[in-house]
This record gives C-alpha cells, sequence and structure tokens, in this order.
C-alpha cells in the first residue's frame, strides 16, 4: 500500500500532463464539430468513398458529419493514440526506472519484496489508467453536451471500457519490457504504442494484413468500430488481447523475480 | 561456533558474471554482537557478496543464511531484521528528506519518528530540503538514518563512510557502537583500515572474489610476520621477504620466513641498527595484497 502510494505520487505530474494535453485536443476537436459540421456536409460522401484511407480512419462505416462519426473518425485517434502512449510510457519506465536512477537498493532494501513491488507499481499503473479513462468519459459527455450534442451513452461505455482493456494491455506489454531492462527506455513505450497503431491502420487499409489486427489493442478500441457496434466489441482480437494483458504481468512478475538488479 | 550464534552464515558463495569473476567459494561467519569488517581493495568482491546476501543478486553457487534464513528463498523476512547503507546512497530526487526517512519507516510498518528524529539530531540532517539539494555526504546520512531507524538486528554498510566528513564518521561510528552495545551485530565493508582496527572486533579480508584471511583483527595483525629495517646494509636476500623497499644504505621489509636465517644473515650484515616489529594491520593488509599486485 505504502508503495503504491508512492508510486502514485510519484507520476501524478506526468498523469496530469498527459490528461490535460489529450483531453484538452478531444474537448477542443469536439466544440469544433459544430463549425465543421455544416462546412462538411457536402464533402461526406467524397470522405466516405476515398478507398484504404477511409477505411483506415473509420469513415466508411460512419458519417463524418454525425458527432458519432466525428468522434470515431477524430477525437477517437487523438485519444487512442495519447492514452495509449501515456499507458506503454507508464509501464516502460515502471521497473527500470529504478535502477537507471539508481534507487533500486534503497527500494529492494526494505521489505516489499520483487513481488510486492511489482505489484504496487502494477496497481498503480491500472489506477492512472482508470482515472484517465472515467475523467475522458466525462470530458466527452460534458463537452457533446456544451455544444448541444450528445454520444450514445451505450457506445461511449463500450468504447471507454475497450480503450481501458486496450491501454492495460499496452501497459502490462511495456511493463514485462521494463522487467527486462536496467534503462528506462521511453523510446521503447512511445515505439510499442506507435508500431502497435501502425499495425491497426495497415489491417484496415489491406485486406491481405487484415490478420494485423489481432495482434494490436488499437483493433478492437477503434472508435468508429465500438460505435457501428453500438458499444459490443470484437470478441477474438478482444480475447487475445486480454491473454496478452495476463502473459505480459506473468512475464514482467516471473522475469522480475529472478532478475539481477544493478547497482 | 554454536549454529544460533551466526548471524550471518556464508558456505561457498559464489557469483559469476558469464565468464567474469565476481566471487568465489566465499566462506565465513558473522557471530552474534559483533561488529565485523569485510575488507579489500576496490572491485576484489565486497560488495558483490553483500549485493548476493540482500537478494540484488543471485548467487550462482554455494548459499548464505541470514538470521538463519536462507537469503534467496526468505528474503523478505531477512530484510525486516536488517539496516542497510550501500556504499552510493541515492533516493528519489524530488522528495523531501522527511518524505523518504517517512517512506522507509512506512514501508516496515513501524513507527520510528522517535528513533529518526533522535538520528537526525545526531546526523545534523535537515529534513526539509530535497534529496537532489543534497550533496553526497548528506545522502549518506539520510542512507544512515533510514537504516538504523528501525533498531535492526543486524547492519550491513558497503562502505557506509564514504563522502563522510571525519566528525561525521567518527559521529557514525558512535551510533554503530551504541547499537551493537545494544545487541545489534554489524558487517560492514571497508578498505579503510584504521575504521577496521578501531572498531571492529573480526574482519574478512577479499582478494580477487576470494576470501584470503578471516579472523579476529588482533589475530589478523599478528601472522607470525615481521616488519624488519635495517640500517647499513641493503644487500639481503632471503625467502619469506616482501614488501622490500632499499633506501639510504638500509632496507625495510616484512618478513615470514625462518627466522634463524634472519638472524644468520643479520649477524653476517654490517648492521648499524634494527629494528624488528608486528607489522601494522596496514602491512598485513599490503602484505596479503602484495602477492597480487606481485
Amino acid at each position: 500500500m505504502t508503495l503504491y502510494q508512492h508510486e502514485l505520487k510519484m507520476n501524478r505530474v506526468s498523469f496530469v500532463i498527459w490528461l490535460v494535453g489529450v483531453l484538452a485536443m478531444s474537448a477542443g476537436c469536439i466544440f469544433l464539430f459544430p463549425l465543421i459540421d455544416e462546412s462538411m456536409a457536402d464533402m461526406a460522401d467524397a470522405f466516405a468513398s476515398m478507398g484504404g484511407f477511409s477505411a483506415a480512419f473509420g469513415m466508411d462505416k460512419l458519417p463524418i458529419t454525425t458527432l458519432e462519426g466525428f468522434f470515431g473518425t477524430e477525437i477517437g485517434t487523438i485519444f487512442a493514440l495519447g492514452s495509449g502512449m501515456f499507458a506503454a510510457l507508464l509501464g516502460i519506465s515502471a521497473l527500470s526506472k529504478e535502477e537507471s536512477s539508481h534507487t533500486a537498493e534503497f527500494l529492494h532494501t526494505l521489505t516489499l519484496g520483487r513481488c510486492g513491488i511489482v505489484t504496487g507499481k502494477l496497481l498503480a499503473i491500472l489506477t492512472y489508467i482508470a482515472l484517465f479513462d472515467v475523467i475522458a468519459f466525462g470530458v466527452f459527455t460534458g463537452s457533446a453536451a456544451l455544444i448541444g450534442e450528445s454520444l450514445d451513452m451505450k457506445s461511449l461505455v463500450g468504447y471507454v471500457c475497450a480503450q481501458f482493456i486496450a491501454q492495460t494491455e499496452l501497459a502490462s506489454v511495456c511493463l514485462a519490457l521494463s522487467a527486462l531492462s536496467r534503462k528506462s527506455s521511453l523510446g521503447v513505450g512511445l515505439g510499442t504504442a506507435l508500431v502497435l497503431y501502425v499495425l491497426d491502420i495497415i489491417a484496415r487499409i489491406t485486406e491481405q494484413a487484415d490478420f494485423l489486427r489481432y495482434f494490436t489493442p488499437f483493433s478492437f478500441s477503434n472508435a468508429t468500430d465500438v460505435f457501428v457496434n453500438k458499444g459490443s466489441i470484437e470478441t477474438v482480437p478482444l480475447c487475445i488481447g486480454l491473454a496478452v494483458t495476463v502473459c505480459s504481468i506473468v512475464a514482467a512478475y516471473a522475469v522480475y523475480r529472478r532478475r539481477d538488479i544493478a547497482a | 561456533m554454536n549454529a544460533e550464534n551466526r548471524v550471518i552464515s556464508i558456505d561457498n558463495l559464489t557469483k559469476t558474471y558469464g565468464k567474469n569473476r565476481g566471487i568465489e567459494a566465499v566462506t565465513f561467519d558473522v557471530t552474534k554482537g559483533e561488529i565485523f569488517g569485510f575488507l579489500g581493495p576496490n572491485g576484489a568482491g565486497k560488495s558483490t557478496t553483500i549485493r548476493c546476501l540482500l537478494k540484488l543478486i543471485r548467487p550462482t553457487g554455494g548459499r548464505a543464511e541470514i538470521l538463519g534464513h536462507d537469503v534467496v528463498k526468505e528474503h523478505r523476512e531477512i530484510m525486516r531484521h536488517i539496516g542497510y547503507i550501500p556504499s552510493e546512497t541515492q533516493f528519489y530526487p524530488s522528495m523531501k528528506v522527511s518524505e523518504v526517512i517517512r517512506f522507509a519507516a512506512d514501508v516496515r510498518g513501524t513507527d520510528c519518528r522517535e528513533e529518526a528524529a533522535m538520528l537526525c539530531e545526531r546526523l545534523r540532517v535537515d529534513t526539509d530540503k530535497r534529496i537532489e539539494e543534497l550533496s553526497l555526504g548528506n545522502r549518506k546520512k539520510v542512507g544512515i538514518v533510514c537504516a538504523m531507524q528501525h533498531r535492526p538486528e543486524l547492519f550491513i554498510f558497503d562502505e557506509p563512510t564514504s563522502g563522510l566528513d571525519p566528525l561525521m564518521q567518527a559521529e557514525f561510528f558512535g551510533l554503530v557502537q551504541e547499537y551493537n552495545a545494544a545487541g545489534a551485530t554489524c558487517f560492514l565493508s571497508s578498505h579503510v583500515l584504521s575504521e577496521v582496527r578501531k572498531y571492529c572486533h573480526r574482519a574478512a579480508i577479499i582478494r580477487e572474489g576470494r576470501l584470503i584471511a578471516c579472523d579476529t583483527v588482533e589475530h589478523l595483525a599478528h601472522t607470525g610476520a615481521k616488519l624488519v629495517r635495517v640500517e647499513g646494509t641493503d644487500g639481503l636476500t632471503l625467502d619469506g621477504m616482501s614488501k622490500v623497499t632499499r633506501k639510504d644504505g638500509g632496507m625495510e621489509f616484512v618478513y615470514s620466513g625462518d627466522m634463524n636465517a634472519l638472524l644468520k644473515a643479520l649477524s653476517a650484515a654490517d648492521v648499524k641498527d634494527l629494528s624488528i616489529e608486528e607489522p601494522s594491520l596496514e602491512d598485513v593488509f599490503m602484505q596479503y595484497y602484495g602477492g597480487a599486485e606481485q
């Protein structure tokens, strides 16, 4: 519990910066919607028929002239990338930062034990991811209400849940990488998030690469797909995502329990 | 030695890093209530041994027990009874000193406020400063408070006085002696011989990863070797001579050979002055290490 509280405190500034940054951009886009709504009306058909480009951003499934369509293509992309990168950074720095900043000896010679350290840090990560999504949910609904619109509640709840699961998967994969590494490689964390995002884009553009969507959390948490399906999440990629999450967490514990800690 | 009195028991402890040497078959015990010195130059394996005891690294061979608990399997239980100061103390830079000290106590689930206040006062620790504002010596003092505030049964110190000024070194050893008098055991690594000679009851010497001596400090200084200073001749050559220096027609050396051979050689030489003394711990230490250097 003490380490959990300590971790929350250590990551507080980073959390606030990412939260404000990502949600300000998301809310800003929602506020822009009434201004571009009318001007885009004529172009909606064009946006929906640009082949791979339309497919990549989901414009072929929901009209961009509706708030849900606009949310799926614009805000969903910003939020998924922003929150995904934040989750990846939390995971990648969690364990390795202790060695790279030479605080590992202090932490490891208290009474926490290796598993206790992983647990405390994992719980802090999950707390921040959950807080991020709950606040985002409030900002999305509040911003929509302010412009006199509303998002389908069931779809939005499904989307935020899908995002939580996707962010947890990203953080868990990065936590496992962090357990292996002695250096806090923020680039690896950001890179992991971006590569998995690009995999989703490729899977959407090319039919031959459709299988790639089973390897990335950005596929089952895609805003357009979740809104089209009224909040339900595609089962197979979701199950694969959950399995990857569990395996990554188990790997993080297994590796970190046995690894030599650098001075 | 009575097994119940063993606070640290190290048996053939080995750690290798791939093909690189760490420590090899290190074996010794530390008894309850003693201050035990662990001597060796940089890179000899002192920190590697300590880091194995604290499970920061896993031994590749042998085993070690602390207070009857296996250091690998029962790490958490062991850490409840240990206070540790690393050679290079580092904490979270943005935290205040008071927060670090409280964090260490809270993790242990003990109320150490009274002891921590006493330690901070004696070591002159400014608890309102942030860690990033502290010098190496002041960070070390915070480390000492974190290691001592819960009054552990066993202290493990890795070069504890590096970075401390002489006054603080004296205060630190004053605290060690007080806790020791109250029943605590202390295991400290050092390459400062005067510390070990002054404060330790027993000591072990490690060289290139292997333990080469372990005895009381008194016995270590009485190895049978003698420090010989001769004026009038610099031409003696005998088996058992080491650390030979020749100057101004005289010579000085550590002698561990046959005493009759020495006397015979001296009587044949033109000796103007002669002294044969017990070597200091420094000389013994250099003798142990001299072999490797030569």
